[in-house]
């Protein structure tokens, strides 16, 4: 049985259901292939970030139009994606924290964003309960946290009423190509013939470039989070640290969640894989740390999630002119969550006139082949903006939606 | 009751009449587009004496104000009055306040009560509750669907056969969308009954439903103790 799609979209997580919504809006009917359920790996175990601080400065646009997103999407998907925009600190406890941070936060306003140093005092007073051993903090006012799993969910059931396809439990197996070009998708349930294919498929998204011949330098990276039972209110903003060692935030029904990795980690190799062990306690020492307060909090679960880490940490997007029709958006390292609303739009953009309202070029997979020059001439490249391609071959019709 | 959500175009209709301030009902929670557009334009925004809550389900604007003290809530999730649905069709509390219980009321939980039971346990309802609600309900609806299935998080039947009908087929999606399994015990208690749900609604046998991932720590165990693990 052959079903033919005018896009498939490998992977259900944050990326492809807010990709398969944003198509859907614009009339295109995508079919979203999950081997597990909606949001069954990073999507279902990452920590909600919402947070503009502290990313790479070619990331820093499109998380800060993220932003604006994140805060229509309750409005926009009929559904309370528990979105909280209050704030990020990053917390210093010696000089060269400060130091860092100094600097971190210099950069980052002199891309526009808006951010400030605190001292110990203005600290404490955004957050009452740190430990006297921070010192200062960088704090971002318009960051933020949302569920996860809730806004995963959130755009695939908007996406699937617009009228997109979602195959959950059905594991792409395979992709044809023909004459170069994608031709169709194989799955252990059947075939789907269709000459444009995303690859959304986060940790699993180098297995899929293979199936194309590309190769892509990421790795996975294990990652380990703990909950606790729901306490009354304490502070709204995300937390971390300037070190990195953890991140966290109080969810707005009551539990805390704290994750991370603090380097005091036992480190065992076996069975191929790295495993690390007693995440969860290191997490609660350094958590203790700095807000002595919870330390009667009763700890209710600890899960893992593995990261799509690339190579230089930002992720692949875009055209490739090696194989047309292949579509990439994937390995957002760690720090995807983010900017789902965002890069759902972009790459919609990208398929739907072939032209992105923000640039993506730093993101192109040429970055990997054509040294220092991005060597990519897809028309995700910011030297393409603001041109028309009416020939472009990946360029969709726009149906009416109505 | 449930959570009023105030949204930006609200408060933008509000700053259209002209008005500065705003008084909403208590419990209303106000999008982060609509903070803003109260911060930008210096609304006034007051709320409503609840019965039993202040604008509590709002964030705090600096989250300094309202913070509670550590350990006011002694770990336990605090009593939410308002997450319970009005009551209706003869579910109204009999026990309450100082209202003496008539045998009739009594007669009507008893007769509730052995229908659940016997649902729960696959045999058809008893002949004496009629179960009226199943004849009437619409179609995707089931008289059951209030029924409280995972105690911890107050997950009902309804909300989870949502979640499967939505494409979630197994313990760990339901759990990620609903929150049934994510509470204090940690789907000790619900976890059979959601495998239940599904295995009903995806025709399946209860023990081809995967149970969800084992998760560590088997308890709750207090943060100072598992940091020292």
């Amino acid at each position: 049985m052959a079903d033919t799609a005018e896009v498939v979209i490998i992977g259900g997580g944050i990326m492809g259901c807010s990709l398969a919504y944003n198509l859907a809006r614009e009339g295109l009917k995508a079919v979203v292939i999950e081997k597990s359920d909606i949001g069954g790996e990073a999507s279902g175990s990452n920590g909600g970030g919402v947070r503009q601080s502290a990313r790479k400065p070619e990331e820093l646009p499109l998380a800060m139009a993220s932003i604006q997103l994140y805060g229509q999407l309750h409005e926009e998907l009929g559904m309370d994606v528990e979105y909280v925009r209050q704030g990020n600190l990053r917390l210093c406890v010696d000089q060269g924290d400060i130091d860092n941070m100094t600097q971190a936060v210099a950069n980052q306003k002199a891309l526009g964003l808006e951010l400030e140093m605190l001292d110990a005092k203005q600290v404490k007073e955004i957050n009452p309960y740190v430990s006297d051993m921070v010192i200062g903090a960088s704090f971002c006012p318009t960051d933020g946290h949302a569920n996860p799993f809730l806004a995963t969910y959130a755009f695939m059931r908007k996406a699937k009423e617009l009228g997109a396809v979602f195959r959950t439990h059905e594991e792409v197996v395979d992709i044809r190509l023909q004459k170069g070009r994608v031709a169709a998708v194989i799955t252990n349930k059947g075939v789907i013939e269709t000459d444009l294919v995303v690859n959304a498929a986060g940790v699993a998204g180098r297995n899929i470039a293979n199936m194309v011949g590309l190769d892509l330098p990421m790795r996975p990276i294990y990652s380990e989070a703990l909950i606790t039972e729901p306490y009354p209110k304490m502070f709204p903003q995300m937390v971390g640290t300037a070190k990195s060692t953890f991140y966290g935030r109080q969810v707005p029904h009551g539990p805390f969640f704290w994750g991370g990795f603090t380097g005091s980690e036992e480190f065992v190799y076996r069975g191929g894989k790295p495993q690390y062990y007693g995440v969860g306690s290191r997490i609660s020492q350094m958590v203790l740390e700095f807000f002595p307060a919870l330390k009667d909090v009763h700890v209710i679960r600890t899960w893992s999630g593995i990261i799509a880490q690339m190579s230089d940490g930002i992720p692949v997007l875009g055209l490739t002119d090696e194989v047309p029709g292949f579509v990439f958006c994937t390995g957002f390292s760690g720090h995807g969550f983010g900017l789902g609303p965002i890069i759902g739009k972009l790459m919609c953009e990208l398929i739907m006139d072939c032209q992105v309202s923000i640039a993506i070029n730093n993101f192109c997979f040429g970055r990997f082949q054509g040294g220092s020059e991005c060597a990519c001439t897809c028309p995700g490249d910011a030297t393409c903006l603001g041109q028309q391609f009416p020939s472009c071959p990946n360029k969709r019709m726009r149906v009416n939606a109505g | 009751m449930t959570t009023r959500y105030i949204f930006a175009s609200e408060i933008r209709q509000a700053l259209d009449r002209g008005d500065k301030e705003l008084t909403l009902p208590a419990g209303s929670r106000l999008s982060p587009q609509a903070v803003d557009l109260v911060r930008e334009h210096d609304l006034r925004v007051t709320f409503e004496e609840g019965p039993a809550q202040g604008p509590s389900s709002t964030w705090p604007g600096g989250g300094r104000n309202q913070a509670q003290a550590p350990g006011q809530g002694q770990g336990r999730r605090q009593a939410a009055p308002e997450a319970q649905e009005p009551a209706s069709d003869g579910n109204e509390d009999p026990a309450g306040d100082n209202e003496p219980v008539s045998d009739d009321q009594v007669e009507a939980i008893v007769q509730r009560v052995l229908a659940r039971l016997a649902e729960a346990r696959g045999e058809e309802p008893p002949a004496p509750a009629p179960a009226p609600a199943a004849a009437t309900a619409a179609p995707g609806e089931a008289p059951d669907d209030d029924l409280i299935i995972c105690r911890c998080e107050e997950i009902t039947k309804g909300q989870i056969r949502q979640a499967i009908r939505d494409g979630m087929a197994t313990l760990n999606g339901v759990k990620r969308v609903t929150r049934a399994g994510m509470g204090l015990c940690q789907g000790q208690t619900c976890a059979r009954l959601v495998s239940g749900i599904l295995a009903q609604e995806l025709g399946l046998a209860p023990g081809e439903v995967e149970p969800t991932t084992a998760r560590a720590p088997n308890r709750p165990v207090p943060m100072h103790v598992f940091a020292r693990a």
